[in-house]
């Protein structure tokens, strides 16, 4: 599953949001975007030029995903899977 | 039995070592997040991981936000809020996560 | 996978830094904490009454904590003929916020 291809706006901690055809992400969550506009095109002219750019993983507070390009079951199981105890397997042991 | 902080079982048969088990807990249930900056978000809890980045659906986001009345120089507190169908949340905001009621 | 900064190196960008200034330049230097090495580089400062002003600051380095946004061209491009109206002129702008938070 991923959402490389897919449009997505970024929100910035500065209250700026960013959308954008999602390049790529790294393992910091830095993001790249192609297609960028800027929401709210009047408060940030100085942004209207953008075109391709990278985001720094830590100024992200939200990324906005569009529901349809998400398999929610998908990712629940695995991250019931990812936290799963890495000593002893207590949940597992549990459920049996 | 519930003085003993290394395995706390609850009624549910799910043993719980650890604080994220609790979050572990409301997948995919309805969660509160309080997050930094007076924002708090309502939604359904798809994912997680250890930094408490999450992924949460059906999102309703409220920000609280103080202005100072310039005549009476009241504190005036105005909510906005807004929803999101599907939302990535960094785990940098997040100042804390509330399981279901169910739970508590 | 990988977003690296390797296809803008030698070329020129814009970064928002995350007290909200647009520094300009080209892209000599880079590395994985987004430390960057920006030649020819000048900050545009936006206001809502005057025009943007333009300051140069040659070389310089930004440490990558500073960085928030790395965009490939300059804004403002002026360049091309000294003293030629840039398309930016007429561009008034509240200035971006910091990025609050961020120790």
């Amino acid at each position: 599953m991923t959402l490389v291809g897919k449009e997505i706006a970024v929100e910035l901690k500065n209250d700026v949001v960013l959308t954008g055809t999602l390049h790529s992400v790294d393992q910091y969550l830095n993001i790249k975007l192609t297609t960028v506009q800027v929401v709210n095109q009047e408060r940030y002219p100085q942004l209207t030029v953008l075109k391709n750019c990278f985001i720094r993983g830590s100024v992200v507070r939200y990324v906005q995903i569009n529901p349809g390009d998400v398999n929610t079951e998908l990712l629940q199981d695995a991250t019931r899977k990812e936290n799963s105890p890495a000593v002893g397997g207590t949940v597992s042991e549990a459920k049996k | 039995m519930f003085c003993k902080w290394e395995s706390i079982v609850l009624s549910i048969g799910i043993i719980m070592e650890e604080p994220l088990d609790l979050i572990k807990l409301s997948i995919d249930e309805r969660v509160y997040v309080k997050c930094r900056n007076d924002r708090e978000l309502r939604g359904r809890l798809h994912a997680y991981d250890q930094h408490l980045n999450m992924v949460l659906g059906d999102v309703e986001e409220t920000i609280t936000s103080s202005e100072e009345d310039e005549e009476t120089g009241e504190e005036i507190i105005s909510k906005r809020t807004r929803n999101v169908g599907m939302l990535f949340v960094r785990g940098d905001i997040v100042v804390l996560v509330s399981p279901p009621l169910r739970t508590s | 996978m990988a977003s690296t900064l390797s296809e803008w190196k030698s070329k020129p960008v814009t970064v928002l830094t995350c007290d909200g200034r647009l520094i300009s330049g080209h892209l000599r230097g880079y590395d994985q904490l987004q430390n960057l090495v920006l030649q020819k580089s000048y900050e545009t400062v936006y206001s809502v009454d005057a025009p943007p002003e333009r300051i140069d600051l040659g070389l310089f380095v930004v440490r990558g904590d500073n960085v928030a946004v790395i965009a490939d061209g300059e804004i403002g491009r002026a360049g091309g003929g000294g003293g030629e109206e840039s398309d930016d002129d007429g561009v008034r702008a509240e200035p971006i916020k910091e990025i609050a938070g961020n120790r």
